[in-house]
C-alpha cells in the first residue's frame, strides 16, 4: 500500500509523450488490463483516438501563472477546474491519469498539483510517464523543448517501439536519456507492452520512496567510465584498440578476488585512489602489467596493440578512463577474443553538452539548517525556471529523522521521514534541469554542512 | 524562520476550506467554480515571507487572482471582504 492510498488521496498519473509514440495505445492497455481499478480519464487529445472508457473528461490546455512577483508558478487552469469537479464525485473512481498532448510541457501540470493545498491533500501526483518512440525520437530531442522536457520530468520513461531500431540504437538512445534524467527508471517496450505495477501506484513523486532511483546515478562521479573482470590465466594477453576520441586512455588492470560484481565493487575505490595518482605512459607495444599503477595508453601509433602480463592465474579487474566501445577496445588471450565476465560502467556511454541533465549530490554528514534554507531559496529564485525536477533526502543537524523533499521548478514538499537510528547519516539529492551548472550546485550544497 | 521545512501541506485544512468558503461567499460564486488557494515564499527584501494567493477559475483562461501579504493562518474574513473592492 503505498503513501496515496494510506492518506485516502486520489493517485494521479501524467502520461506525456509526442503524438504517435504510443500514448493513447498504452493509455487503452491500462483501461482495459485487469487491475481491478476504476480510472478516470483527462484527456487532451479528447476524441482523437478513442479511448475506451466511461469517464473520459476533454481538457483545453489552459496555462496561467500563478505569482508573487519573486515566485512565478505556471500552473494549467483547465486542470485545476476538472480536477476540482472531478474530486465531487469522487466515489466513482480510484485513479486519475491525465494525457497530455504530444507538445504539452509537462511543468505546468505537474506544479498544477503542488499549487493548491487542497489540491495536495486529496491527490497524489504519481508520476510523470513519458512514453518516446525509440525510432523517431532522434528528430526531436536536439530541437524540441518539449521532448526534452518530456524525458527530463518523467519518473518512468518507456522505451517504446524497440522492434524498430538495433540494440546498438537503443544502448545509444539509453544512455542519451540517462544522461538527461538520471532518476527516472526505464523500460523497454513494444508496442508499449509494460506489467502494469511499473506505471501505476509507481510512486514518483513520493516523499517516502524520493530517493528510490537508479544507485548508479547517486554514485559520486568516478575518474574512470567502465572496469570489467576478466578470467585470465597465467602468460602474455593483448589488449588491441582503435584510434578514438583521445589521443590517450588511462587504465588500471588490479586483481580482484573473484569474477563477481561483488568484488569488482571492492576494487572501486582504491582504484579511484590509483586514478588520483600520477601517470606512466605506455606506447603501443609496451606492457601492461597488474597493480597499483595507473598508465595511460598512448594511442597516436598505427597499429594499437599492447601485451598484458599476467604472472598468476585468477580475476582481473580493468578500470578505463572511457567505454572501452569507444576505441573498439577488445583483449585477447592465445588469439582468442576474452570477455569480462562482469563489467559495470559509471557514466553514461556518450557525454553530451545537453543543455538538460542531472546532477546528483552525495555526501556523508550534517547539514546547517539555517545556510540549507538560504541557499536552497535562493537557489529556488534564481534558477527555480531551468530547475524541473529535484529529490532528496538530508540528513539535518540536530534531527534525529530524514528529511525527505520533492520539488518542481520553484516549488517543493518536504517533511521529516524514518529515524537514522544509529545509521550512517548522509544527504543525497538530484537536479534534473536545464542548464545545471554540476560545480556550483555541489559546492553551494556543500558549504551548507555544519 | 526555517523555509525549506515550511511546507505547504503545514496549513491547516479547517482554515483553508473556510478561506474558500469565504471566498466564494464574498464573491458570490457558484458551487463549481474552482478556487485555488496557496501560499508562496519570498526572500527578497521587502516581501512577506509568505503570501497566500486566490485564484478564482471562473472563465476559462482568465483566472482572477488576487494576493494577501500574509500566510493562510492569518488570514481573516474581513481580508476576504476587502479582495472584492479592490
Amino acid at each position: 500500500m503505498n503513501t496515496a492510498m494510506l492518506n485516502n488521496q486520489v493517485p494521479v498519473t501524467v502520461l506525456t509523450g509526442f503524438l504517435g509514440s504510443g500514448k493513447t495505445t498504452l493509455l487503452n492497455r491500462i483501461l482495459t488490463e485487469n487491475h481491478g481499478k476504476r480510472i478516470a480519464v483527462i484527456e487532451n487529445e479528447f476524441g482523437e483516438i478513442g479511448v475506451d472508457n466511461d469517464l473520459v473528461i476533454g481538457a483545453e490546455e489552459e496555462i496561467f501563472e500563478m505569482n508573487n512577483g519573486c515566485i512565478c508558478c505556471t500552473v494549467r487552469g483547465d486542470l485545476i477546474r476538472i480536477l476540482g469537479n472531478l474530486m465531487k464525485r469522487r466515489d466513482k473512481f480510484d485513479y486519475i491519469m491525465v494525457e497530455t498532448t504530444g507538445l504539452a510541457d509537462p511543468g505546468p501540470v505537474a506544479q498544477t498539483f503542488f499549487m493548491d493545498t487542497e489540491m495536495q491533500e486529496k491527490l497524489q501526483l504519481d508520476s510523470v510517464t513519458t512514453v518516446v518512440d525509440a525510432k523517431h525520437i532522434w528528430q526531436h530531442i536536439d530541437d524540441s523543448d518539449e521532448a526534452r522536457e518530456q524525458i527530463a520530468f518523467a519518473d518512468v520513461i518507456l522505451l517504446n517501439k524497440i522492434d524498430l531500431v538495433t540494440e546498438e540504437e537503443l544502448n545509444q538512445l539509453e544512455a542519451r536519456i540517462r544522461s538527461m534524467n538520471g532518476a527516472a527508471k526505464i523500460y523497454r517496450t513494444k508496442n508499449t507492452v509494460v506489467e502494469m505495477d511499473k506505471i501505476l501506484n509507481v510512486g514518483g513523486f513520493d516523499l517516502d520512496r524520493a530517493m528510490e532511483v537508479d544507485p548508479q546515478f547517486m554514485e559520486p562521479e568516478y575518474p574512470f567510465e567502465w572496469a570489467g573482470v576478466y578470467n585470465l590465466s597465467a602468460g602474455t594477453h593483448e589488449l588491441v584498440l582503435q584510434e578514438g576520441p583521445d589521443p590517450t586512455m588511462k587504465v588500471a588492470l588490479v586483481p580482484v578476488n573473484e569474477s563477481t560484481d561483488e568484488a569488482l565493487k571492492t576494487a572501486v575505490e582504491p582504484v579511484v585512489m590509483v586514478f588520483s595518482d600520477d601517470e606512466h605512459e605506455l606506447s603501443a607495444g609496451g606492457t601492461l602489467q597488474p597493480g597499483g599503477q595507473l598508465i595511460a595508453l598512448n594511442l597516436t601509433a598505427d597499429e594499437l596493440r599492447f601485451d598484458v602480463q599476467i604472472g598468476r592465474s585468477g580475476a582481473y579487474a580493468l578500470f578505463t578512463e572511457h567505454h572501452p566501445d569507444e576505441f573498439q577496445a577488445q583483449l585477447f588471450g592465445s588469439g582468442a577474443l576474452v570477455k569480462p565476465v562482469v563489467e559495470r560502467e559509471f557514466k553514461p556511454d556518450h557525454e553530451h553538452d545537453d543543455e538538460v541533465t542531472s546532477v546528483g549530490i552525495t555526501t556523508p554528514g550534517d547539514l546547517d539548517p539555517d545556510r540549507l534554507n538560504d541557499w536552497i531559496s535562493d537557489l529556488l529564485r534564481t534558477k527555480g525556471i531551468d530547475i524541473f525536477r529535484m529529490k532528496g533526502i538530508l540528513s539535518i543537524k540536530g534531527q534525529p529523522n530524514r528529511f525527505v523533499f520533492q520539488g518542481v521548478h520553484m516549488l517543493f514538499d518536504g517533511r521529516p521521514a524514518r529515524p537514522w537510528d544509529g545509521e550512517p547519516r548522509y544527504n543525497s539529492l538530484i537536479f534534473i534541469g536545464r542548464n545545471l551548472d554540476r560545480t556550483e550546485l555541489t559546492e553551494g550544497f556543500e558549504a551548507c554542512l555544519a | 524562520m526555517l523555509k525549506f521545512f515550511n511546507s505547504q501541506k503545514q496549513s491547516d485544512p479547517q482554515q483553508l476550506i473556510q478561506v474558500k468558503s469565504w471566498v466564494s461567499q464574498a464573491f458570490d460564486l457558484s458551487e463549481d467554480i474552482s478556487v485555488m488557494i496557496t501560499q508562496l515564499q519570498c526572500t527578497e527584501e521587502g516581501c512577506p515571507p509568505i503570501e497566500t494567493v486566490i485564484a478564482i477559475m471562473e472563465t476559462p483562461g482568465k483566472p482572477r487572482q488576487y494576493k494577501i501579504h500574509k500566510p493562510l493562518a492569518e488570514v481573516k474574513q474581513t481580508d476576504i471582504v476587502s479582495l472584492t473592492t479592490d
